[in-house]
């Protein structure tokens, strides 16, 4: 960091606001009001010259500058500054106020214009939407450092405690065979988990192969996996490959294993202890050297319970158990993420430029995310395309955002006609209600119909309509 | 070669800018009512859409708006006889790429939709 020369030096972090009039007496008035009614460091300039020599060395953050000035005029002295540092906040003022000129400065990136002679709280209200835009940029560039910083394993955001005990046990059990259990809600990143143990380990040449165990029936699953000889049932033309002889050498991940079929099991738990595996039709067993990962956001122990689930296969997936914390139990990772979708989804549609009001930052960080990390990524996907301005307000930030409580205070609801905003609160709430409910019951769809006054059934109607509506396992995502 | 909205609540003003995109090779489309002209928007976003300011039941800057809402990709150009400091300020900040003042002349508004056009590589 540079030495300022005065106003504080290097070490005072308060905004730096540069005032530019070649009259006088306008600049003294100016200083005095933005001293008496905003918390900034100020430096005033008589000539355009002076100003633009102040630009590289003082670096402001915001400028208020006249527009007809001698020598050096506002318009040269606002695209230098733009170009010097692109996220420069000019307000332009001019006596000789004419509608062709505000969009020509205003095009040329100027934050407000403003016709003299003005009104003092005119200025400061837009000094002050000046300095909240330059901090909220601030936050921005400390987020990105943050993100340059910690590209600990691809994909993976997050400074938090907890995430970081996520890193080192990958770290520490990334190059080794042994079978790891991920856990976690839906969209908490369990997928990317498992790539990046695999990605990290002496594996990682080899392609990773994933298959989602409810997604295929059983006996599809089975021929997947263990593969078929020619001949072996009706329809096996060809000799088929099992997805344990495709990742040989590398990394097979059972993605939702709390689905596969008890025959299945059996199969699976001979495969893991035997490490050989016997195609449909073959007589002959061949040896596998395949690294087996498992996710699963279900209660298995409750499933072994049941008898849905072999306890003996559970203890051989889950030599290392791998729990990824849902969204709720690291909220301080909450604007890193939010920082880094923004980021994606903005390069991704052209839309460069877009930041979150601070009321979206509040909001972001109060709401539930019962859908964790994938709910986040997909209503700022949404919020991106829907953005009408540079600033991402909390109605952008979809229905479960506005109708939070808080929202009513940003007003964000009464923009919306009343039909809609009705709607959108009804939504919210009921997700909120329902969610809450079977949060309390652990899951339990009966209990929190109980504890609700509703039938299980009407119970299961609303969580339908309104529950999680972005549990979709199989989105990819990342975090 | 792009599709270009035109709202404006005189029809010939709107068949004037017509005539002379046309000449461009642009397909114009015409309207002098909100309503039907949100309608296509929402059915055939265009490249650009030019909008008066002074409409029947919305004002232009909230026709923009609502564009903006449907697709953000809608490049907007206001185009007003009624020029005010205000509007321009608020037509800019919702997004709009030009804010021009009637009368323009025909190279001026050739030039102006040719470079908002260029943006996005279609001249």
């Amino acid at each position: 960091m540079t030495l300022d020369f005065d106003d504080g030096g290097g070490m005072d972090d308060r905004p730096r606001l540069l005032l530019v009039d070649d009259d006088p007496d306008m600049l003294t008035m100016l200083a005095r009001l933005v001293k008496r009614k905003c918390d900034c460091l100020v430096k005033s300039s008589s000539s355009g010259e002076e100003a633009g020599e102040l630009l590289a060395r003082w670096r402001p953050e915001v400028i208020i500058t006249d527009l007809k000035m001698p020598g050096l005029d506002g318009m040269t002295l606002l695209r230098k500054a733009k170009e010097i540092n692109p996220g420069v906040s000019v307000i332009v003022m001019t006596g000789y106020g004419n509608v062709e000129l505000a969009v020509l400065t205003l095009k040329e990136g100027a934050y407000d214009f403003i016709e003299k002679p003005f009104d003092q709280e005119r200025i400061i209200h837009s000094l002050k939407r000046c300095l909240e835009r330059v901090r909220l940029l601030k936050e921005n560039q400390r987020l990105q450092q943050q993100l340059g910083a910690q590209a600990a394993f691809p994909g993976f955001h997050g400074n938090s405690g907890r995430m970081r005990e996520v890193f080192e046990l990958i770290n520490k059990v990334a190059d080794t065979d042994v079978t790891v259990l991920i856990r976690g809600e839906s969209g908490t990143g369990k997928e990317l988990a498992a790539r990046a143990l695999h990605a990290s380990s002496g594996r990682a040449a080899k392609p990773f192969v994933a298959v989602n165990c409810p997604a295929l029936p059983a006996e599809i699953l089975e021929s997947e996996l263990f593969g078929y000889v020619r001949g072996a049932f009706t329809g096996a033309a060809h000799d088929k490959k099992g997805l344990f002889l495709e990742a040989q050498g590398s990394t097979l991940l059972l993605d939702e294993i709390g689905d596969l079929p008890l025959s299945l099991q059996t199969k699976l738990l001979r495969v893991l202890q035997e490490k050989e595996i016997m195609p449909l039709g073959q007589t002959k067993s061949m040896a596998v050297d395949v690294r087996v990962l498992a996710t699963t956001n279900q209660d298995l122990e409750e499933k072994i319970r049941r008898g849905d689930f072999r306890e003996d296969l559970f203890y051989r997936l889950n030599v290392v158990p791998l729990v990824m914390p849902s969204l709720q139990e690291r909220p301080e990772d909450i604007p890193l993420l939010a920082h880094h979708f923004l980021e994606k989804y903005s390069a991704e549609y052209g839309r460069e430029g877009l930041f979150f009001s601070e009321e979206a930052r509040q909001v972001m960080l109060r709401r539930s995310w019962p859908g964790n990390v994938r709910e986040l990524q997909n209503v700022i996907k949404r919020a991106v395309l829907l953005a009408t301005s540079e600033e991402i307000s909390p109605a952008e930030l979809g229905c479960g955002g506005v109708a939070r409580e808080e929202c009513w205070g940003a007003a964000t609801l009464g923009q919306l006609p009343y039909n809609r905003a009705k709607q959108e609160l009804v939504a919210g709430f009921s997700r909120e209600y329902l969610n809450r409910a079977l949060q309390r019951s652990g899951g339990n769809v009966t209990a929190a119909a109980k504890a609700s006054g509703l039938g299980r059934q009407a119970f299961q109607r609303l969580l339908r309509r309104f529950g999680r509506a972005t549990d979709q396992s199989s989105n990819g995502h990342d975090q | 070669m792009a599709e270009i909205l035109v709202l404006d609540d005189v029809l010939d003003v709107g068949m004037m800018i017509r005539r002379i995109l046309s000449r461009k090779g642009h397909q114009v489309h015409v309207y002098s009512d909100e309503e039907p002209a949100l309608a296509h928007v929402r059915a055939n976003p265009p490249q650009l859409a030019i909008l008066d300011i002074k409409l029947k039941k919305m004002s232009g800057v909230e026709v923009l708006e609502e564009i903006k809402k449907i697709n953000p990709r809608v490049r907007v150009m206001i185009l007003t006889g009624y020029p005010t400091l205000e509007t321009a300020k608020l037509s800019l900040q919702l997004g709009a790429d030009e804010y021009c003042i009637k009368p323009i002349d025909i190279d001026e508004l050739e030039e102006k939709a040719g470079q908002i056009l260029a943006k996005d590589g279609q001249a």
